[in-house]
């Protein structure tokens, strides 16, 4: 199972309170705490937040019928280096998924799976779109070149808790999909 | 509760980008998933509301919030004790 989620940092100050210190309460982990000792306040927080929401989606996937409460989830940090950072997440002390983050100047993408193993065999690419409408048109034109699959059979459905679904010929396909939007940054995972 | 419910949707309209779904949504919509409201302004929302009624609302609390309806009852119930 995986799952991906991307923060663009494009006024990210002024845009969200995310990385404000009110939201600290809302986003740490009683255990993330001391992290603030080795990473920028607005970098460890989109971090945490887009490796707590990637866990968060793994556990709808898995059929989690709960709102997402951040302070829920603890990140453990195992490596950074080069701007890549990689670890685990874990929910009330269990492990949920195995994640790594690439962080560039304009915005942080996490991609996340149950087992770490799977990680390498990730399909992701981030995009940028000008219109909310051209979203899904790109993801498709996106999928139907990796796979090599004509986008007219290409089909992208969300369930009732928005789990997206990718349709292929009519069908539902076996190739698992996370999506993520922020700004105008499109981040697209799979798993086939 | 209607006065509630107004204060609620003014602040939760603030991070909607159409708000012309209020029109077509269910009568007890969801936040991120009916409104369209990004997931990252989850925080921005929690904190307009601990500010507006002088309440906390902590992350079990957090969790049980989906629809705008969990929202007031959060408030009524907080606000209460």
């Amino acid at each position: 199972m995986i799952a991906n989620d991307i923060i663009s940092f494009i006024n990210i100050e002024s845009k969200y309170r995310i990385a404000s210190d009110k939201a600290l309460k809302i986003i740490f982990h009683p255990d993330e705490y001391n992290l603030l000792n080795n990473y920028s306040q607005v970098l460890l927080s989109s971090l945490l937040w887009t490796c707590k929401e990637s866990a968060y989606k793994i556990m709808m996937k898995n059929g989690f019928r709960r709102a997402f409460a951040p302070s829920l989830y603890c990140v453990s940090i195992s490596a950074s280096e080069n701007s890549i950072f990689s670890g685990t997440v874990s929910y009330n002390n269990s492990h949920v998924c195995a994640y790594y983050s690439g962080v560039t100047d304009s915005f942080i993408n996490t991609i996340a799976a149950v087992s770490k193993k799977s990680l390498p065999f990730i399909f992701h690419k981030i995009f940028s779109v000008n219109t909310s409408e051209e979203k899904d048109v790109r993801i498709c034109n996106e999928i139907s070149k990796s796979l090599n699959i004509p986008v007219s059979n290409i089909e992208l459905k969300r369930n009732y808790w928005g789990i997206p679904e990718l349709i292929i010929d009519g069908k539902k396909s076996n190739i698992e999909i996370s999506l993520s939007n922020d700004a105008s940054y499109i981040s697209l995972a799979y798993l086939s | 509760m209607d006065t509630i419910k107004n204060e609620v949707k003014e602040i939760l309209n603030k991070y909607i980008f159409d708000k012309k779904i209020w029109t077509n949504a269910p009568e007890n919509p969801r936040i991120i998933l009916d409104l369209k409201i990004n997931s990252a302004r989850i925080v921005d929302i929690v904190l307009d509301v601990e500010e507006k009624y002088g309440i906390e609302i902590d992350d079990k609390a957090l969790e049980k919030i989906i629809t705008v309806e969990d929202v007031i009852n959060t408030i009524k119930l907080k606000a209460d004790k």
